[in-house]
């Protein structure tokens, strides 16, 4: 019998590729093994030293340290290591003085020489007016630099292998917030990042009840802790996440709010921007938008000022150079950086917009990432309102704050720093309350033509004024309606026509704000006190006089 | 730390840059300037060299071209120096721009006297004129020889040199126009935002130096609207919407400047279109003139203007109409709707009677011929369909043919342009201050018959004979306030330019000036300065307040005059002395 020849071969052939096969699976067996061991180890030093091993649900940890001392850095870290930068004490008794001194001189002079005093302080605001308006041109046109926005595509994102990415610690606050809790937490279970990379705490207050016991009834894809805030004053979201980051273990510290949806990728993607730039890159701010745009015109309005603050406005500060006033969640912060300036500030309104600028002081950058998150647009307009002036209120507080010192700020921040600090910081609350009023004088001048107006706007302050009035309006406009085109929301075209009267209503709310500022001074320790509903974000309005 | 996170240790890549979703994709990675800046350069070195031999060798002015130097210096130097004494019968841009050069003619005196400040202003913006084109040729993809040799046969038309060198506000729209257009171009090629908004504040400044560019404005904004309507994709609702959004970004601007000029010439001077409709007015004007002869509403004259200007417009726009559609090249649809609305404009305003027939409102042709033929030769935009569009891209070998055509096309202008100019019955303007440059003649020193020649060599006279007027009044030794005069009568802006004392005059511009005339010794105003007669003397401020001057004296003056100017080259200027009351 004649063996095929062909057959023989094909059978010793088939021999050694199932020899091979054999060898290979051996190998994968051993690199399965041992990468589960690794992802296991690794899953166990994500968690607490103490914490238990997770399960399913969220549980609530302990977290193995005295709380008191927890708390106690979480209220006074900052107030005690750096003094200066904390609004706990807002006014100090020299600017005290200094301000009385100088209020008594301006009223000193209003008597004896009413119109040149009145002259002068037109002027000036005239002059500030149009620089702020000049700054805000000079943002959007730096904004369309193509080094504005980070962008990260999805391959990117993910040819990122698991184990060289960094770990994410999650914080999340929430307070009085039963309803979002789990709507929130699937939300972070959708975030495509791998587990063991994720270091999720939900900040709750330890005497919210209701929340904590929505939290650990929902069933969750990510361990999630609960960590329970011991109840002390001020009850402010800083204040939860401060306590929160002494228990964070990650490379990179994240902040969302309870009702948020990040995109699913933004962590991914936040981590390739962290490795893209140097470690002075300290924090990347993702872009907020909102989920119920069409709700009413308030929440069009609303969402398409998030879309310039976040697309057009933040982009134009970080490709200047300039200090960047941070949104109040969906950043990414590195997390030895946060613990080296001392954290939020627990007293300050708007500790995000304080610590952005903090961070930059201390030469840290921030980068924009193009990835959004999705809030909850506030509907009503009282609500808006008292929102509203709590951001303008919290932005007076940090340009107080970081003013105390003016030298040692145009040291850290350069000149032009300096400048775009106080326009922005500074000029934007009371411009946008200025605004109003300019609106009404020039109706009153067309409609009265009161002498008086004359005489408190001689030519070159008038020219000056009314070109910026005229000029000024029309630019803010305009880069509103162009705001729907950059950010491909030309639905909101006929909000954006109608903004005027959106700027008139932030006129309320930052009149409101600096009544409170100047009737009683006082009045602040009292809103930190009684500031019983934590602010969701504080990123601040796009108000006529620019932003 | 437990954990690793090696990303962030891993040595730091480029940062990579973003596409580029607002600009032309790759337009700023490599940023060539194309020469711009020497083309400027030395457009500008030969417009103000020429310029300098019109206004201070052959004593050759345009009455428009110093009347806005005169409403900017009224600005600075007169008796009520204000902002609002730029006039509101002219846009005010062309005066704005000469202001901050007007500053420094306490240094160089003929910045004012020869106004002179309006040369330089003229020939900046047509050298910029050149630079823009030749950066629009570098955009369209020309190769650079081909861009190279048409704008050089733009900058040498013979219009565009004589308007870069004479101080009228042409060089400055025709600056804005191609600015616009090539700003628009990208935005047709690219549809990003950013050279949309650069169409739209440009256009808005163009409307701040000429009424025409409403014209320009309006068709820009249809076509913006109907390009984005056929590019979006989506449902109708999306792309009437992304229609309509881009729309409004490009109107918005140029509404604006609309809305605010006609609101400050309300404020000021009580009326919303002063610049139509005032006494002085396009409207008054063309009365006169139709009094005095000029050709108005002529089909004929249109036509030869137009034909002139650029001979081969009509083929090049039609090629151009076919490229587009054959192509889908939609950047060609930018020049047609904006350089050629303006155009358009020209022909029918003057068509219907409303606005005069100025050789140089056609200047328009220049540019879109030259833009045109460019567009016709260049390679295909990367996104454009269609295998001859593909077949076009592959041509970028050498091709002689490509200048040839350029210059067939162009040359003819440069000859009609010439033609036009030495006829008076068509160039109406240039034959008037150009024939006595290139045919000098002795002075005048009769009046001669009335013939474009003879028009032409008193025009000469003009900045002479006004010099000698305000020498004249100076040595009156007057105090502040004292002569009554309107700027709008011929040789007024330059007597008061030319004067060393310019704050004697109480001019139109002030905003007393009605007060003044209706009641002059009240006010300390010692004379009243008019003329007697001439070509648009009916408009003049005064002889309409008191049309009796000459005879009675209207009540307020010695009909005797205390001094009479019979100066060859200006009307005959009588200086009537304000009687105490």
């Amino acid at each position: 019998m004649t063996v095929d020849p062909p057959a023989d071969i094909a059978e010793r052939r088939l021999t050694h590729a199932l020899d091979e096969v054999g060898d290979d699976l051996a190998e994968l067996e051993h690199v399965h093994r041992s990468l589960q061991l690794s992802l296991l180890s690794k899953l166990r030093a994500n968690r607490f030293r103490t914490g238990p091993v997770k399960s399913e649900r969220p549980m609530v940890v302990s977290t193995g340290r005295d709380d008191s001392v927890l708390l106690a850095e979480a209220v006074d870290g900052l107030a005690t290591r750096m003094t200066a930068q904390s609004s706990k004490q807002l006014v100090l008794r020299t600017h005290a003085l200094g301000a009385a001194t100088f209020a008594a001189v301006n009223v000193l002079l209003a008597v004896r020489w009413p119109v040149a005093t009145a002259i002068g302080w037109i002027a000036l605001i005239t002059v500030v007016y149009a620089a702020t308006i000049i700054d805000r041109v000079l943002l959007y046109v730096r904004s369309m630099d193509e080094a504005a926005v980070d962008v990260v595509s999805d391959e990117d994102a993910r040819a990122v292998p698991d184990d060289e990415l960094p770990v994410f610690s999650v914080l999340v606050p929430a307070y009085h917030e039963p309803e979002v809790i789990q709507h929130l937490l699937r939300a972070i279970g959708g975030l495509e990042y791998p587990s063991n990379k994720l270091d999720v705490k939900l900040l709750l207050e330890s005497d919210d009840e209701a929340t904590i016991a929505a939290a650990t009834a929902v069933d969750l894809p990510v361990p999630v802790d609960i960590v329970l805030v011991p109840a002390a004053e001020p009850r402010t979201k800083p204040k939860a996440l401060n306590y929160g980051l002494q228990l964070a273990t990650g490379d990179i510290v994240t902040v969302y709010d309870a009702e948020d949806v990040p995109e699913p990728m933004q962590l991914r993607r936040a981590a390739v921007v962290f490795s893209r730039h140097g470690d002075d890159v300290a924090c990347i701010q993702a872009q907020l938008s909102f989920a119920n745009v069409r709700q009413n015109l308030l929440t069009r309005w609303f969402t398409l000022e998030y879309a310039m603050w976040f697309s057009l406005f933040l982009p134009g500060l970080v490709a200047s150079g300039a200090a960047v006033p941070l949104g109040g969640t969906s950043n990414h912060f590195r997390r030895s950086v946060l613990q080296e300036l001392a954290a939020w500030d627990p007293y300050n309104v708007t500790e995000d917009a304080d610590l952005g600028v903090r961070m930059h002081r201390q030469g840290y950058r921030t980068r924009v990432v193009e990835s959004v998150t999705l809030e909850e647009a506030n509907s009503d307009f009282v609500n808006w309102v008292k929102q509203r002036s709590r951001w303008f209120k919290g932005y007076l507080q940090t340009w107080m704050v970081h003013m105390r010192r003016p030298r040692q700020l145009w040291r850290e921040l350069g000149p032009k720093g300096f400048l775009r600090f106080n326009l922005f910081v500074g000029g934007t609350p009371v411009l946008a309350a200025l605004n109003p009023v300019f609106w009404l004088l020039t109706v009153l001048w067309f409609v009265m033509k009161p002498p008086i107006l004359h005489e408190l706007f001689p030519a070159p302050v008038f020219y000056l004024g009314l070109t910026c009035w005229a000029i000024g309006n029309f630019t803010i406009a305009y880069l509103w309606i162009v705001a729907t085109r950059l950010t491909k929301r030309s639905d909101l075209l006929v909000a954006a026509i109608l903004a005027p009267a959106y700027w008139m209503m932030m006129g309320i709310g930052v009149a409101k704000a600096i009544l409170q500022l100047v009737i009683s001074p006082s009045y602040w320790e009292k809103t930190t006190h009684g500031l019983q509903k934590r602010t969701p974000a504080h990123p601040p309005a796009v108000s006529p006089v620019g932003r | 730390m437990t954990a690793t996170g090696t990303l962030l240790e891993r040595p730091r890549t480029a940062p990579v840059p973003a596409p580029d979703v607002l600009g032309v994709p790759g337009r700023r990675r490599r940023r060539r300037t194309h020469g711009l800046a020497w083309w400027f350069a030395i457009a500008v070195f030969v417009y103000l060299a020429l310029g300098a031999l019109l206004a201070f060798h052959f004593d050759s002015f345009n009455g428009d071209a110093q009347a806005r130097v005169g409403n900017a210096y009224y600005v600075l130097f007169s008796r009520d120096p204000h902002l609002a004494a730029i006039g509101f019968v002219w846009n005010p841009l062309p005066s704005m721009s000469v202001l901050p050069v007007l500053l420094l003619s306490k240094v160089w005196p003929a910045l004012a006297e020869r106004a002179f400040a309006g040369n330089i202003m003229s020939a900046v913006f047509m050298a910029g004129t050149v630079a823009v084109l030749r950066g629009l040729l570098a955009d369209l993809r020309l190769r650079r020889t081909e861009a190279v040799l048409l704008s050089l046969l733009f900058a040498i038309h013979p219009m565009v040199i004589y308007y870069g060198a004479n101080g009228m506000s042409e060089g400055l729209f025709l600056f804005l126009l191609t600015l616009a257009t090539r700003y628009l171009m990208r935005y047709l090629e690219s549809g990003s935002t950013r050279p949309l908004i650069g169409t739209a504040i440009v256009l808005g400044f163009a409307y701040f130096a000429r009424n025409e560019a409403v014209a320009a404005i309006a068709c820009v904004t249809f076509l913006v609207f109907a390009v984005q309507v056929h590019r979006t994709r989506g449902s109708t609702r999306e792309r009437v919407r992304a229609g309509v959004a881009d729309a409004v970004i490009v109107v918005l601007p140029g509404f604006f400047a609309f809305v605010t000029w006609a609101v400050a010439s309300w404020i000021i001077v009580r009326h919303p279109f002063e610049q139509f409709s005032s006494q002085y007015g396009t409207a008054s004007q063309l009365g006169a003139m139709t009094a005095v002869g000029f050709k108005l509403a002529d089909r004929g004259l249109a036509v030869q203007m137009s034909l002139l200007m650029a001979p081969l417009l009509a083929v090049v726009v039609l090629l151009s109409l076919r490229r587009v559609v054959r192509d889908r090249d939609l950047r060609l649809l930018a020049p047609i709707a904006l350089l050629g609305a303006v155009l358009a404009f020209a022909f029918i305003a003057y068509l219907a009677g409303q606005t005069a027939g100025w050789f140089r409102y056609f200047m328009t042709a220049a540019p879109l011929l030259v833009v045109l033929t460019a567009g016709l030769l260049a390679p295909a935009p990367a996104g454009a369909a269609g295998h001859r569009a593909q077949a076009s891209r592959a041509r970028t070998g050498r091709r002689p043919y490509a200048l040839l055509a350029m210059a067939a096309a162009v040359l003819p202008s440069l000859v009609g342009e010439g033609v036009a100019m030495a006829n008076p019955g068509i160039g109406q303007e240039e034959y008037l201050h150009l024939s006595h440059v290139f045919r000098p003649a002795p002075h005048v020193t009769t009046d001669l018959a009335p013939t474009p020649r003879a028009r032409s060599l008193r025009e000469r006279e003009l900045h002479p004979a006004s010099s000698r007027i305000a020498g004249s009044l100076d040595g009156l030794h007057l105090p502040d306030g004292s002569i009554v005069t309107d700027t709008f009568s011929p040789c007024v802006p330059f007597i008061i330019l030319a004067s060393k004392h310019p704050k004697q005059f109480v001019i139109t511009n002030d905003r007393d000036f009605h007060q003044v005339l209706e009641s002059p010794s009240t006010f300390g105003a010692r004379y009243i300065l008019a003329p007697a007669d001439g070509t648009l003397a009916g408009l003049d401020a005064v002889n309409t307040a008191y049309p009796t001057l000459a005879t009675d004296g209207g009540g307020v003056v010695d009909p005797e005059p205390a001094k009479a100017f019979r100066e060859i080259g200006c009307p005959a200027f009588r200086l009537y002395a304000v009687q105490d009351q």
